[in-house]
């Protein structure tokens, strides 16, 4: 590291059921994550290239440099390994999904990746490899009047830890939405940040978990209302089995004066054996008045009247808690708008199901 | 076993230690269809229930046997498979579960083998076509946001897929527009001549469109009379006052 920056303690909210420490990389010579972007359709235009350290928001500019905020410690560590961020400039309507690869190989691999979306796309990153650490921060600007679709998929290494930060800004009339399917590594650590910095803007977020083992996975959610009349939803579904763990965060923010902001946001926990835990923590910061924003957590195991029922059509008890499973799962994309962002997300998961079955 | 499809003999269950079933008797042959009806509280459904395997419900007497066989000593997907169908009166959602891929998955545990795409598609068009169903079902999440007359219909269009030897259809008609009605009295209508049926109702309507061979009317968790079609007419017109037992 370049520069000194200080554990933050177990008090800070951000780092409460994740330490930084249990998330620090090693000491170790990072390398970088390989970003291999699919060929697209000759009449749109993708091109992933270098990006600048200014397109992220922790920029790293000498030995002096001192975090604005202790929770930007990941970021600034992310920022202190990367030397070569990246960026994919999308232009023009996007029907097909624009496939990017991310290979994290090496004890240390660490990459920064910015998209900016100047028309309507559907971007699918494909996290994989070996890596032991893994940290992963992505940016990205949508224009005004312009829709983009993240779908993050990963088949990290049973024993890779993953560090990921996002950090995206939605324009004018915008749509962002983002399905994560949350499936590898074995301690996770996700802070996703969300602005809404113009009126007419819209955030949807789905994420689904699936905890086993002693499988760790923190997700924190902000979703930042700037300005009025935005709209965000965020379903976060989390299936826990064997002795996993799930905390998920969901913090909503609404500005002084953003009036007519719609938000909501849901955290729902299946628990599949006794020694799973799953903590749902929704807050709101509601500083406007005429707003409506509602939020919810939940935690059950597989209800006993769909076993029952499923049952009843011939599936015995291991096929019919599956199929709830995934489901459930499934079900935490259902706010986004974008069929091939959800159909690959479900394509991912059936994947995901059928190995964890077969192992 | 008596040579019924489905012999239920001095049944007694209970439900979180309440007894509901006080000696139940019913005979249902192959080919037969048969109706009960009776108040509310009666424990109607929660024969159905029994028969199906429902774990909430305890059998503390008597006795069930399916095709010869000791029904209580299998497994809820093991009467599935041996073709006992229930058609739920309040079908539990899944959502996230696409009706399609609930159907195929349905269809290959209960036949023991995945159905052929091409057959599959074909035999599945021809039951939605009974049922008066769009394809856009396939894609709905199961019973999810359904209006009540969907749920039944889906219900039904399972029971085509399915073909059971014995069918449990408890309170399909509640909620039924006409048109609806129809559709699923043909669905009923055309399951095999060598399927039992055992229809719960409160009305005489559907009985009119399903011709029952037997009716019986259950009060206080027995059977307590049994006639022909012109019992549940009979009961239309005068309710169940004549029937119950006198203080």
């Amino acid at each position: 590291m370049t520069t000194a920056v200080e554990d933050p303690s177990s008090a800070v909210h951000l780092w409460r059921s994740t330490p930084w420490s249990w998330m620090r990389p090693e000491e170790a010579e990072p390398t970088s994550i390989r970003m291999t972007l699919h060929p697209v359709d000759a009449s749109v235009e993708a091109t992933l290239g270098a990006g600048s350290p200014d397109l992220f928001p922790v920029v790293i500019d000498g030995p002096e440099t001192t975090l604005p905020d202790v929770d930007d410690i990941a970021r600034h560590t992310l920022a202190d390994l990367d030397g070569a961020p990246m960026r994919l400039d999308l232009k023009g309507d996007h029907d097909a999904v624009v496939n990017v690869d991310l290979r994290a190989a090496g004890h240390v691999a660490v990459g920064r990746l910015h998209i900016a979306c100047n028309g309507r796309a559907v971007v699918h990153l494909h996290l994989s490899g070996d890596a032991g650490w893994c940290g992963l921060h992505l940016t990205g600007q949508v224009a005004n009047g312009c829709s983009l679709s993240v779908v993050v998929t990963d088949e990290l290494h049973l024993e890779s830890r993953v560090l990921r930060c996002d950090d995206w800004r939605i324009g004018r009339d915008a749509t962002f939405e983002t399905g994560t399917l949350s499936v590898g590594g074995f301690r996770r650590k996700s802070d996703l940040r969300h602005h809404l910095d113009a009126t007419g803007g819209s955030v949807r977020i789905g994420l689904a978990v699936h905890g086993q083992g002693t499988r760790h996975d923190d997700h924190h959610v902000e979703i930042h209302h700037h300005k009025g009349h935005t709209t965000s939803e965020l379903v976060a579904n989390v299936a826990c089995a064997g002795r996993s763990r799930s905390v998920g965060t969901g913090r909503l923010v609404i500005d002084v004066g953003a009036d007519g902001t719609d938000a909501g946001q849901v955290f729902r926990n299946l628990l599949l054996s006794q020694g799973a835990r799953a903590d749902a923590i929704p807050e709101l910061e509601v500083l406007a008045d005429d707003v409506s924003a509602a939020h919810g957590a939940a935690s059950a195991s597989i209800d006993s009247g769909q076993l029952h029922y499923l049952m009843s059509r011939g599936l015995d008890h291991d096929e019919a808690s599956s199929m709830i499973v995934e489901g459930f799962l499934a079900d935490a994309f259902r706010p986004l708008a974008a069929s091939e962002a959800r159909r690959t997300l479900r394509d991912r998961l059936t994947v995901h199901l059928d190995c964890a079955r077969i192992t | 076993m008596g040579g019924g499809l489905l012999d239920v003999k001095g049944l007694h269950a209970t439900v979180e230690e309440t007894e509901i079933l006080r000696g139940l008797d019913l005979q249902i042959k192959a080919g037969e269809v048969h109706a009960i009806m009776g108040l509310n509280g009666a424990g109607k459904s929660t024969l159905a229930s029994v028969i199906m395997g429902h774990p909430a419900y305890a059998i503390t007497a008597g006795s069930i046997h399916y095709d010869g066989e000791d029904l209580t000593e299998m497994e809820v997907h093991e009467r599935a498979r041996a073709g006992l169908f229930m058609s739920f009166q309040y079908p539990s959602s899944i959502p996230g579960v696409q009706v399609g891929t609930f159907l195929r998955k349905s269809v290959a545990a209960v036949r023991g083998e995945a159905p052929k795409a091409r057959e599959f598609r074909k035999e599945l068009q021809a039951a939605m076509e009974v049922l008066g169903m769009d394809r856009s079902f396939l894609g709905r999440y199961v019973n999810d946001g359904f209006s009540g007359g969907e749920k039944k219909r889906l219900e039904i269009l399972q029971m085509l897929l399915l073909q059971p030897k014995m069918a449990l259809l408890d309170e399909t008609d509640s909620g039924l527009d006409i048109d609806a009605l129809k559709a699923v009295a043909e669905g009923i209508n055309s399951l095999s001549e060598e399927s039992g049926v055992l229809l719960i109702t409160h009305y005489n309507r559907l009985l009119e469109l399903v011709v029952p061979d037997v009716v019986h009317v259950m009060i206080d968790g027995r059977i307590v009379q049994s006639g022909g079609p012109e019992l549940a007419q009979r009961l239309e017109a005068d309710g169940y006052e004549w029937l119950m037992p006198v203080a």
